[in-house]
């Protein structure tokens, strides 16, 4: 590179950082009355927490980073999101990125691969898109497809997307009409909504149409209808897999899914045994721990998670068979069928494992493989000085 | 700004046809022939063409347009390859092409959507460079040994997953009795364990090659070349209307390789699409076409003959296209075995050559010029057809 390229870059990227710090201010003014520390000081150490390991507002607050009886280099271990692609990047090739992002894409690697995932029903699309099995590419094949007698317990899931934005359960179809439960809640919706749904100005949105997952019993108790997903991450070196952490993820039961951003909660697991241990909820912007589900009031911690070796096996021999994608997080529903993968992620955000745990990932062979690209102008992490 | 780069990017395009036609030049004079209009009337043409189809020094020749005989509307017809990745881009999306040009994520969908493929025994792979694998993973040396000293391990095939043309493809015959030692197709060469490991490796690292079981051609492509699967190369476009068909050759090998590749010394056959009769067989050996009715190696009659299992090849790649329409534009390398037709692998950017050279016809007509049409004289496409 250039020397004149690379002035322009750290230019660009120095630019970033301070525009991200003027995006941040509205979260450090909005705790300042909450016993915390001082708002400069918040300001500053959040500042050098990005450029260390792109910490940016929303993980200060929602990893509790505030807290003054944490030491900084106890901080600097818990990874941020900002600009993640730059770090992941230099792990998982950004060609391969596809076989994770596409969730279609994912099934046909999986079905290869001979890897349990939930059955797929159709695929609505109306572009030339990746499809799976039964394609429904308007409103009239769509109409066909839900009038049939096993449509129903479907889960519709946007191909690209993230967050479970887009997500829709439904559950029994009501005899004699063109309704079916919605879930979680049991409320009507039609077919036209669902029709609805899947579009976007009269075009045909890619949807995949699965076999909705029962969840285990002991997750059906807490959050009904819901399928609860246990978030892992793996990184694969050398043949070896590394599991860098994990979490149980519950939705709040309004929400079709289970992810923390829709105002779920996270559940610390004990990687050795499975055992549940602290319920965090972020719905305020700081982590709140409990020790029941905040909706249901089931209890959860002290629980364990069912089949536990098993889903721990699946992982590893799955992550064996990805292992072009070094880090992945899975999402594994615990089914009262044993674990299914239901989907992985190759640029997955750490805040749910680190926030449950209460402890950074930037440590052992995780910070190892980023630190062989610290500093450099592709990571965006600086993790050397710490 | 727009107004700044447009002119830069045009600017830069320019110099790159002029630096083409400057390199294009040694075609010119090295294929200079008293039956050839004079040098100063195919350069022109020539660098009209590359500009209007990307036609290079190469093209030009190896699709004979110099002849006086042929319009020059009727050569605008032929697409050459010089910078196709720029043309294709408008037609297949970028992000899908991995799938298609890494031959080992390929078979894993061609896998999940039932597309024959030959059957995958092992992969190879350097364990330091994590890519795709499936099957049987071969990571070490011993590991090859052991694969290779199997009782099983006969008629084989290696394919390197990333290369293209048909180098490095190396094809076992069955083990010599009392020896680590196989019969080298075609030819009945001998080639030793060390010799096929040398072959797998390179600096001591192992690469990535697919082992697969050798297929069987059906006999009448047999007694043309013996020991080389010859393939069908059939190019196929994905449009609102459906799969159309935009041409097919028949690719024989030159009986000295283990593959058909036209840039490997093989020759074409061009195929009639409605009857799947064979045309004349050309060779591209002296850089421009020399016209047979018998393969020119082992003087096996083949114009006029039609090829085996031809509307059930065709009937396979049109519904694999439909199930890969991701990617509208596909070249399929179809073999047709003593089983029937399988493909034996896709390419998104296929070289256009050798179905226009086999049927001495341009592609660029109905569906596909239509397609490309819609991006002609864009800064994208690098076309000027209209």
């Amino acid at each position: 590179m250039s020397p004149v390229m690379k002035v322009s870059k750290v230019t660009h990227r120095n630019i970033g950082y301070i525009r991200q710090l003027c995006k941040d201010l509205p979260w450090h003014l909005r705790f300042r009355s909450h016993g915390m520390p001082p708002l400069i000081y918040r300001v500053i150490e959040q500042a050098r927490l990005l450029f260390y390991s792109a910490i940016d507002g929303e993980d200060y607050y929602n990893l509790g980073l505030f807290r003054s009886n944490m030491p900084f280099t106890e901080k600097s271990k818990f990874l941020g999101y900002y600009k993640h692609f730059r770090y992941y990047d230099r792990i998982n090739a950004t060609d391969l990125v596809l076989l994770a992002r596409d969730k279609v894409v994912f099934h046909m690697l999986a079905k290869g691969l001979d890897l349990p995932v939930p059955e797929l029903l159709a695929v609505t699309l109306s572009k030339h898109e990746p499809g799976y099995g039964r394609r429904l590419v308007d409103e009239v094949s769509l109409e066909n497809f839900l009038r049939e007698n096993n449509s129903y317990d479907l889960f519709f899931k946007p191909a690209i997307g993230s967050f479970g934005n887009g997500a829709l359960a439904l559950g029994e179809k009501i005899p004699g009409t063109d309704l079916w439960r919605k879930l979680p809640g049991n409320t009507e919706i039609s077919l036209s909504e669902i029709i609805e749904h899947v579009q976007i100005d009269g075009e045909m949105v890619r949807f995949l149409v699965q076999r909705r997952l029962r969840p285990h019993p002991l997750f059906h108790q807490i959050v009904p209808d819901v399928c609860s997903t246990v978030r892992i991450m793996t990184y694969t070196d050398d043949e070896a897999v590394s599991v860098l952490g994990a979490v149980l993820r519950l939705g709040n039961g309004r929400e079709p899914t289970d992810n923390l951003s829709g105002g779920g909660v996270v559940v610390a697991i004990d990687l050795t045994t499975g055992a549940l241990g602290a319920v965090i909820n972020i719905d305020k912007g700081t982590p709140e721990r409990m020790t029941a589900h905040p909706v249901s009031g089931e209890p959860i911690t002290g629980k364990y998670i069912p089949g536990w070796r098993d889903l721990l096996d699946l992982v590893q021999a799955a992550a064996l068979k990805l292992s072009f994608l070094p880090c992945i997080g899975w999402d594994i529903a615990v089914t009262d069928e044993g674990p299914v993968i239901v989907e992985i992620n190759s640029r997955p955000r750490c805040r749910s494992i680190q926030v449950a745990n209460d402890k950074g990932m930037l440590t052992g062979v995780f910070r190892e493989v980023l630190l062989k690209h610290d500093g450099t102008l592709h990571s965006g992490l600086h993790l050397k000085n710490h | 700004m727009k107004a700044l780069i447009l002119p830069l990017r045009w600017g830069r395009r320019m110099l790159d046809y002029g630096q083409q036609v400057i390199r294009d030049f040694s075609w010119h004079r090295r294929l200079s022939h008293p039956d050839m209009p004079s040098i100063g009337a195919r350069v022109w043409e020539q660098a009209r063409l590359l500009y209007h189809s990307g036609i290079s020094g190469e093209d030009y020749y190896h699709h004979a347009l110099y002849r006086s005989d042929l319009t020059f509307y009727e050569k605008t017809k032929f697409l050459g390859r010089f910078r196709f990745k720029r043309y294709y881009r408008t037609i297949n999306p970028v992000k899908f092409d991995v799938l298609a040009r890494d031959k080992v994520i390929f078979h894993m969908l061609a896998t999940a959507l039932n597309i024959p493929t030959p059957r995958l025994l092992a992969v190879t792979r350097n364990p330091r460079e994590p890519e795709p694998t499936f099957s049987r993973p071969l990571e070490t040396l011993d590991e090859l040994r052991t694969f290779l000293r199997e009782e099983s391990s006969q008629n084989i095939f290696f394919k390197p997953a990333d290369e293209w043309g048909g180098r490095g493809a190396l094809s076992l015959g069955t083990k010599i009795a009392g020896q680590e030692a196989w019969r080298m197709l075609p030819g009945n060469g001998v080639v030793t364990l060390d010799e096929v490991i040398a072959h797998v490796c390179r600096e001591g690292e192992m690469r990535r090659f697919l082992i697969e079981s050798r297929l069987n051609p059906h006999e009448m492509l047999e007694n043309i070349v013996p020991g080389v699967c010859s393939t069908v190369r059939l190019m196929t476009l994905v449009d609102s209307q459906g799969v159309n068909v935009v041409g097919a050759t028949l690719r024989l090998g030159s009986g000295h390789g283990p593959t058909d590749n036209l840039c490997g010394g093989g020759v074409v056959a061009g195929i009639e699409l409605e009857s799947g009769r064979l045309c004349k067989v050309v060779s591209l050996a002296g850089d421009t076409p020399t016209y047979f009715s018998s393969h020119p190696f082992s003087g096996v009659e083949v114009s006029g003959k039609i090829l085996p299992d031809w509307a059930e090849l065709v009937r396979l790649a049109v519904e694999s296209a439909r199930k890969l329409a991701f990617l509208p534009c596909i070249g399929w390398d179809i073999a047709i075995t003593d089983n029937g037709p399988i493909i034996v692998e896709i390419n998104s950017r296929p070289d256009c050559a050798p179905v226009q050279v086999g049927n001495d016809e341009g592609v660029l007509t109905g569906a596909f010029r239509e397609l490309l049409c819609e991006n002609n004289g864009t800064m994208n496409s690098g076309l000027h057809i209209r």
